[in-house]
C-alpha cells in the first residue's frame, strides 16, 4: 500500500525539534512580545502536538522554540524527573531534537516543568518553561475572554481582591493553595501556573527567564529575569507559604515543599520532598559527609 | 558577478536562526546588554548591519511584514527581503511587523509605528535601529524588568530628541513599540518595559 | 516502608507492548486490512477526517486501525500529522452547486430543478439486524439505479429563494479578504462567521448533535427547515504561484446542508428567511445538520437577537466542541497532581484545626504540650 511507504518516509522526515520553523518563528515572536510585556498573555497559533492537549503542549512547543545543539534539557512533573508526564516529554525531545537532558537543576540550561519551581535558585542564563493548563487568572470569576481581556486593558482587577478578601473573611486566611495569582511589574496581574503558593515567592526577582505556554489556550506570557512578580495579598493578610512540623523523611530538609506519601492502611503517612533531584543531592551529601567523619 | 539579493542568506537556516533568536531572546531579557551574532556564513546586502540582516532572516516570514526607512529601501534589500525571508515591504510605517531605520532618520519617528492596542499591546512594531556605534553617545540610565542594577547605554549617533521618543514610549506602557539598536553585528534590546532617565540627553 | 516510585521508562514503554497487543487482539482471527476500514467503515473514516481537519481517507483508516476505533483518538492522531504538513496554498473556492451529486434532498420544496435524490442512505432502513453479514459474503449488492453522479444543474435551494429576496443575502466582505485561518492563529472574540464555521467544521460531532438539537428543543428559538441537503463529489483546483490558472487536483467528497429559519425582522430588516450552512468531508448528514443549526444559533449577535442560550454563545460553542482539546484536558486530570493535592490537604487541615481549637474550651496552662 501507499501510504505503508509514505509515512515511513514521513517519520524522517520530520523536522528538528517536531515543529517546522515558520510555525517556530511564530512562537519566537510571541517569546519575543511576551518578554517586552511581563505578565501580559500574547495570542499565539498553538498548533497540534503529538502529544495531548493538557499534557504540556504549550511547554513543548516553546521548548522546541527554544532548543538548540548546545542545550541542556531537564524536565520534572510535581518536582521530579521520573514521573510519567516528564518521562514522556524528556524521551520526546530526545527524539525528535538528539538533546542532551540531566535531572541536576544547576546543569540545565532549560528546565521544562509542571506544578513546580525547583528548590535548587535558578541562575541567570537559564530558562524556565512553565505548563499552563488555564493561562487566565480571572477566568474563574469571568469565564467569558471577551471580558477578561478588557479587566487586563484596564488593569481592572478588583473582582480578584475581592474573591480573595471572601476568602479570607469565610477561612482566615487565603484559601488558594496552588495558582495563586501575582501582579508582575506592578502591571498584570497573572498566574503562576497551579505551582504551590509555596513557589511563588521564588518567581519574585529571579535571575532565570520564566516563560509559560498554554497550548490548549493559546497563549504565552513571560516574565524576564529580575522583574518584580508579588502575590497578592492584603497589609493585614499578607501573604504565607505553606510550612511543615516534620522534616523531609529521606533528606531532613527544612526548607523544601514536601509531598505525603502514605505507607499503610491504618494512618500512617510520611513527608519527602516534592522536587528528587533536590532531595537526592541532601542524601548524596549526608551519606559523603558520614563517611568522611 | 553574484547578486547579493538571493545568495544564500544563512548556510544553515535552521541552526541560525535558532541561535539569532536565542541571543534575541537574551537580549529582550536583559535590556541593554550589548550581544554579537558570530559568523553564520551566507551574505548580506553591505547596506544592512550583520545583525540586522541576522534578525530578519531569523524571525521575519511572510506573515511580517518590514518596513524601511528612505535609507534602507533600495532594489537589493527589496529583493533580499522577498526572496529569503517572504516578508512583504510594508508601504507604511504603521503596517509593519518589523522596522528598520537608521537613529538619525528622521522618517523612523517612533511615533508612527504601531504601538498595540489596550486589549492586545503585542499587535506592536519592533524597530530596529542602525547606529554607527552602540557607545560614544549620550549616556542614557535604564532600569526596569530584566535589570539587577542600573545599566547606562550611550549608542551613537541618534537624532535630536530620541531620547524624548524613547521615554514617551515607554511612558505609554502596557503600549508601545521594542526597540533593538544595531550596529554591525552587535546589538542590545530595549523593549517599553524599560525606563529610561539621563542628565543632558533628553 | 516506602518505595520510591521510580522506573517510569520501562513502564512507559511496558504500555505502548501492551496497547499494541490490546490492539491487536486475538490473533487466530485475521488482522484487518487498512484498506477494508477505507472501503467498509468509510462513515467512520469520514468523522475522523472532519475531526482530524484532514481529508486523506488512506490515514483516516490507518488512525482508525491504531486507535482500535476511537474516533476521538484517531482524529487526533490525523491532526498531529497534519499541522507537520508544509503549506502549498490554498485551492480555489469549491463550488458546491457543481457538484456531482450522489444524493440531495429538500424538506421545504416537493419537487425542484434537479429533483430528488435518495442515493445512499440509512433513512429509510429499519433498524434491523441484518444477520447475512454476520457472515462473510463476496456477494456484490445490485444497485438498482446507476450509482454514478446525476448529470443535471441542480441549483442550491438558498438560492431559489434569494431570487426572489426572500432569503438574507450573504455576500464576501467588500475586496473579498483571505478568511481568518483557524489553524495558523488564536482565535478572539467577537469571532466572525468564518471563524465559527471552521471551528464547527473540525468541532465534534456529538456536541455538535447535542446542541443542535438543543436549539430544537427550544434552547435557541428559531425554527428551522432542511432547505437542502447534497453530497456527491466536487473538483478541487488550485492555482501554483507559477501558473496563472487554476489545476484540477483531484475530487473530494463532500457534504453540505443549508437549513432555512424564520427571521421575524428589526426595525432595519424585513422580515425574511435566514440561513444556516454546514459542511464537511465525506458523507456525513447528521453532523452538517447540527453544525447548520448552531450556525445559525450563532448569528443571534449580527440578527440582534437575545444570545441567551449555550448554543448561541460563541465563546461556548467554539472553546468547546474542539475534541481533540477537550478530550485533552479531561483527560489530563490522569496526570499526577499530587503537589496541588497536598496543598489543599494542608490547607483543609489548617482551617479545621483552626475550628477545632476556637470551639474546644480553653486548656490550662499544665495540660498544655
Amino acid at each position: 500500500m501507499s501510504i505503508a511507504k509514505s509515512s515511513q518516509a514521513d517519520r524522517a522526515d520530520y523536522n528538528f525539534a517536531y515543529l517546522d520553523e515558520q510555525t517556530k518563528r511564530m512562537v519566537r515572536r510571541a517569546l519575543l512580545k511576551a518578554v517586552a510585556i511581563p505578565g501580559y498573555q500574547v495570542p499565539f497559533g498553538s498548533r497540534e502536538m503529538p502529544l495531548a492537549r493538557g499534557w504540556g503542549t504549550g511547554g513543548i512547543q516553546i521548548t522546541a522554540a527554544l532548543l538548540g545543539p548546545t542545550d541542556v534539557l531537564k524536565v520534572i512533573d510535581q518536582g521530579a524527573d521520573d514521573t510519567t508526564n516528564a518521562v514522556s516529554i524528556r524521551r520526546f525531545f530526545e527524539r525528535v531534537a538528539s538533546v542532551k537532558t540531566t535531572t541536576a537543576t544547576g546543569d540545565a540550561t532549560i528546565i521544562q516543568t509542571r506544578h513546580r519551581i525547583p528548590e535548587q535558585p535558578l541562575q541567570t542564563g537559564q530558562i524556565i518553561v512553565y505548563q499552563v493548563p488555564q493561562p487566565e487568572p480571572l477566568r474563574g470569576l469571568e469565564p467569558r475572554e471577551e471580558e477578561t481581556r478588557k479587566m487586563h486593558a484596564w488593569a481592572e482587577y478588583g473582582l480578584m481582591q475581592v474573591r480573595l478578601y471572601e476568602e479570607i473573611t469565610r477561612y482566615g486566611q487565603a484559601a488558594t493553595t496552588y495558582a495563586y495569582p501575582v501582579l508582575v511589574n506592578n502591571r498584570y496581574v497573572m498566574s503562576p501556573t497551579p505551582i504551590p503558593k509555596f513557589d511563588n515567592p521564588k518567581m519574585d526577582m529571579m535571575p532565570a527567564l520564566q516563560l509559560f505556554g498554554a497550548g490548549r489556550e493559546k497563549r504565552i506570557y513571560a516574565v524576564p529575569p529580575y522583574t518584580s512578580v508579588k502575590s497578592l495579598d492584603f497589609d493585614d493578610h499578607p501573604f504565607t507559604i505553606q510550612q511543615w512540623e516534620k522534616p523531609c523523611a529521606l533528606c531532613g530538609s527544612r526548607s523544601s515543599y514536601l509531598d505525603e506519601v502514605v505507607v499503610d492502611d491504618r494512618g500512617g503517612r510520611m513527608f519527602i520532598c516534592s522536587d528528587t533531584d533536590y532531595c537526592g543531592g541532601n542524601v548524596t551529601d549526608v551519606a559523603s559527609e558520614e563517611a568522611s567523619a | 558577478m553574484l547578486d547579493v539579493a538571493y545568495v544564500a542568506g544563512f548556510s544553515d537556516p535552521g541552526a541560525a536562526s535558532q541561535m539569532v533568536f536565542r541571543l534575541l531572546l537574551d537580549g529582550m531579557a536583559s535590556p541593554g546588554s550589548i550581544l554579537t551574532i558570530p559568523d553564520l556564513g551566507g551574505v548580506h546586502p553591505p547596506a544592512l548591519d550583520y545583525a540586522t540582516a541576522g534578525i530578519i532572516l531569523a524571525i521575519a516570514d511572510p506573515e511580517t511584514p518590514v518596513w524601511f526607512s528612505d535609507a534602507f529601501r533600495t532594489d537589493v534589500v527589496s529583493k533580499w527581503l522577498r526572496f529569503h525571508s517572504g516578508a512583504p515591504a510594508a508601504a507604511e510605517p504603521s503596517e509593519g511587523t518589523f522596522a528598520v531605520t537608521r537613529g538619525t532618520d528622521a522618517d523612523g519617528v517612533l511615533g508612527r509605528f504601531a504601538i498595540g492596542d489596550d486589549r492586545y499591546p503585542d499587535r506592536s512594531a519592533t524597530v530596529l535601529v542602525s547606529c554607527a556605534s552602540l557607545a560614544g553617545g549620550d549616556p542614557v540610565v535604564l532600569t526596569g524588568p530584566g535589570i539587577p542594577a542600573p545599566r547606562t547605554v550611550a549608542p551613537s549617533a541618534l537624532r535630536d530628541g530620541f531620547w524624548k521618543e524613547a521615554k514617551a514610549n515607554h511612558a505609554r506602557f502596557p503600549l508601545g513599540v521594542d526597540l533593538i539598536f544595531v550596529s554591525g553585528a552587535s546589538f542590545f534590546c530595549l523593549p517599553r518595559s524599560t525606563n529610561i532617565s539621563a542628565e543632558g540627553a533628553f | 516502608m516506602y518505595v520510591a516510585v521510580k522506573g517510569g521508562e520501562a513502564a512507559i514503554s511496558a504500555t505502548h507492548d501492551l496497547v499494541a497487543e490490546e490492539r491487536r487482539g486475538d490473533t487466530s482471527v485475521p488482522e484487518l486490512d487498512v484498506s477494508q476500514i477505507r472501503e467498509q467503515m468509510k462513515l467512520a473514516c469520514a468523522r475522523v477526517m472532519n475531526e482530524g481537519s484532514l481529508y486523506d481517507p488512506d490515514l483516516a483508516a490507518l488512525a482508525l486501525k491504531q486507535s482500535q476505533g476511537d474516533v476521538v483518538e484517531a482524529a487526533f492522531l490525523l491532526r498531529a500529522f497534519r499541522t507537520t504538513l508544509t503549506r502549498f496554498g490554498s485551492t480555489e473556492p469549491v463550488d458546491t452547486g457543481a457538484m456531482h451529486i450522489r444524493r440531495r434532498i429538500s424538506a421545504t420544496y416537493k419537487d425542484l430543478p434537479g429533483g430528488q435524490i435518495l442515493g445512499p442512505t440509512y433513512d429509510y432502513t429499519h433498524r434491523l439486524f441484518d444477520f447475512d453479514l454476520v457472515e462473510r459474503t463476496d456477494e456484490l449488492p445490485k444497485a438498482r439505479t446507476v450509482p454514478a453522479a446525476v448529470d443535471v444543474a441542480m441549483p442550491r435551494v438558498p438560492d431559489i429563494l434569494g431570487a426572489d429576496g426572500l432569503m438574507e443575502a450573504e455576500t464576501a466582505p467588500a475586496g473579498d479578504p483571505r478568511p481568518f485561518d483557524i489553524t495558523r492563529d488564536p482565535v478572539e472574540f467577537p469571532a466572525d462567521r468564518p471563524v465559527r464555521l471552521q471551528a464547527m467544521a473540525r468541532g465534534d460531532e456529538g456536541f455538535l448533535l447535542g446542541l443542535g438539537y438543543s436549539v430544537q428543543r427550544g434552547f435557541g428559538g428559531n425554527h428551522p427547515f432542511a432547505g437542502e441537503l447534497r453530497m456527491g463529489e466536487a473538483s478541487l483546483h488550485f492555482t501554483p504561484p507559477e501558473l496563472d490558472f487554476p489545476i484540477d487536483i483531484g475530487d473530494v467528497t463532500l457534504t453540505e446542508c443549508q437549513m432555512i429559519n424564520q427571521f421575524a425582522g428589526s426595525k432595519d430588516a424585513p422580515p425574511q428567511f435566514t440561513r444556516g450552512y454546514g459542511f464537511a468531508f465525506g458523507h456525513a448528514e447528521r453532523r452538517t445538520m447540527a453544525m447548520a443549526l448552531v450556525d445559525r444559533a450563532l448569528k443571534a449577535r449580527e440578527l440582534g437577537e437575545e444570545a441567551k442560550h449555550p448554543a448561541q454563545q460563541e465563546e461556548f460553542v467554539l472553546y468547546h466542541c474542539d475534541n481533540v482539546e477537550a478530550s485533552g484536558f479531561v483527560e489530563h486530570l490522569k496526570l499526577p497532581h499530587y503537589v496541588d493535592f497536598q496543598g489543599e490537604l494542608e490547607l483543609l487541615r489548617k482551617i479545621r484545626g483552626d475550628l477545632e481549637r476556637r470551639l474546644r474550651p480553653a486548656p490550662s496552662a499544665e495540660a498544655a504540650e
